[in-house]
């Protein structure tokens, strides 16, 4: 009876998540550009997602203190959740001032449908009594959620998923991140004019 | 620009400097290398700290080849007598008397400042005259000091590092990118990124000759990096960083900075096409374990 409950318990999240595995994200829809992409906490990971959407060509807003009033301009929402004092300290901003900006914004993102993407890359570094508040509001914000795997070995983010149905998105570390962008942003397919003759 | 021996008593920040100079061939742009950055640090250790004088390693010859181990600080014969409180010119921060002498609290320096802010101004003019693009200075730290295996940049460094971070994850080498505190004044990556227009950025390995639960403090704990106390401290999970019962050998402290040096400077080139620096011939990580530090010296 043992065993059959653990199996049962190990099968849970499969059943009830749209969980993706990032080398097969084949199921994904797919967004279009420019993305805002701006921090939620305003940790510096954020600059390793602007970096790799560099790479891989995607066009993006990068306004790390973006607000309601801010989206004008782009046809997705990407947030990197996670918290630092220093980058509140340098941002000018408090943990709920911050907080009250990402409520705002994820209101306004709502309003205008555009889909939201939160990415968790800083691992168990960004968790923690700081960082948790701002991963949750964002998470619970977003249609899709791309995390780093150490950083939810508790399954706080898959709990989250399952909640909301968001999709989820495991990677297994920082360089799964630029794969599974240039899966979200595909590149417009060019049309070549067919030569004569 | 590489800087090493800002802190004497860090011997993987200037080894890493001279195998620098001893190995590389630049092919594009320009490489300026400071291995003892704080040359009056060399000259004496800290007292009561029981390091060594010196430490020894077998160059590719096979030959023995002394390295000096000196002080996080200047000697105090050069700036006797010391402050009761440090005044951190131009910010007017206060720390403890001794840091006066720390050539990492004394940037961007002044021309007629104290010898180790003299230093710190010579070090910031020839970034400034030189028209450097990007200052890397290694150093190491204690296992459980919390900014360690990382790379400290300042916010207009904070691209390059952020995906050289990705890049050195890529290579198998875990850094964290710590963002350079903003109130936090004298530190080389806040005032000379605040001072001069060059990106600029700290890096940590961990070694355990700057720990405080060290044991014996000798020659072999700078090349080896072994130390019972740390391994159990390790064990019991009071460290920042994981640490081997094989210890952190030199090797791998060096290789560390050497990789993240190649790293920041290709992405560098791809962000700034304008500052591309080629260079070959510097051993990598992984070529530093296979043939220990002593191969590359000559």
């Amino acid at each position: 009876m043992r065993r059959l409950t653990i199996i049962i318990l190990a099968a849970l999240p499969v059943l009830s998540s749209p969980v993706i595995a990032a080398d097969q994200p084949d199921s994904l829809r797919t967004y279009q550009q420019p993305a805002l992409l701006t921090s939620c906490g305003q940790a510096a990971d954020v600059l390793i997602i602007k970096g790799q959407c560099a790479r891989a060509g995607i066009s993006i807003k990068y306004r790390p203190t973006a607000t309601a009033d801010s989206i004008s301009d782009v046809k997705c929402i990407i947030i990197v959740a996670g918290g630092s004092s220093k980058g509140l300290g340098a941002a000018k901003a408090d943990a709920s001032h911050e907080e009250e900006r990402i409520k705002k914004l994820l209101k306004a993102a709502k309003k205008e449908g555009l889909p939201v993407i939160v990415f968790h890359t800083g691992g168990e570094a960004r968790r923690g009594a700081l960082s948790d508040p701002f991963n949750r509001l964002a998470a619970e914000g977003a249609e899709l959620l791309v995390i780093a795997k150490d950083g939810d070995a508790d399954g706080f983010f898959r709990k989250i998923a399952d909640k909301s149905k968001a999709r989820y998105i495991p990677i297994s570390d920082l360089t799964g991140v630029i794969g599974v962008l240039q899966t979200l942003f595909p590149k417009p397919k060019t049309t070549t004019p067919q030569e004569g003759g | 620009m590489v800087v090493g021996g800002a802190h004497p008593n860090e011997p993987a920040g200037f080894i890493a400097a001279v195998v620098l100079i001893e190995n590389l061939s630049v092919q594009r742009g320009r490489v300026i290398v400071l291995p003892r950055a704080n040359a009056s640090a060399f000259t004496a250790t800290e007292p009561q700290e029981a390091f060594p004088g010196s430490f020894e390693i077998i160059n590719r010859a096979g030959n023995p080849r002394t390295f000096r181990v000196g002080s996080r600080f200047s000697n105090i014969l050069d700036g006797w007598p010391d402050p009761i409180i440090y005044r951190h010119y131009p910010s007017s921060q206060l720390l403890s008397g001794a840091e006066t002498r720390n050539l990492n609290r004394a940037y961007p320096g002044r021309a007629d400042g104290t010898m180790t802010e003299q230093v710190a101004y010579a070090i910031a003019e020839v970034v400034r005259r030189e028209g450097v693009s990007l200052l890397c200075d290694m150093h190491e730290a204690a296992p459980e000091y919390p900014v360690i295996n990382a790379i400290v940049g300042h916010e207009r460094a904070l691209d390059v590092a952020a995906l050289a971070m990705v890049d050195l994850q890529a290579a198998g080498l875990d850094f964290r990118l710590e963002p350079s505190p903003p109130n936090f004044h004298g530190l080389v990556h806040r005032e000379l990124g605040d001072y001069t227009n060059a990106r600029v950025m700290l890096f940590e390995s961990a070694g355990a000759l700057q720990g405080r639960i060290r044991g014996v403090t000798d020659a072999d704990l700078i090349l080896r990096s072994q130390d019972p106390f740390y391994i159990r401290a390790a064990e019991v999970g009071k460290l920042q960083v994981p640490f081997p019962r094989e210890g952190i050998p030199l090797e791998v402290r060096v290789g560390r900075h050497l990789q993240a040096i190649e790293t920041v400077c290709k992405v560098l080139g791809e962000l700034d096409p304008s500052s591309v620096v080629e260079f070959s011939r510097v051993p990598d990580y992984n070529e530093l374990q296979t043939h220990g530090v002593g191969f590359y010296l000559q």
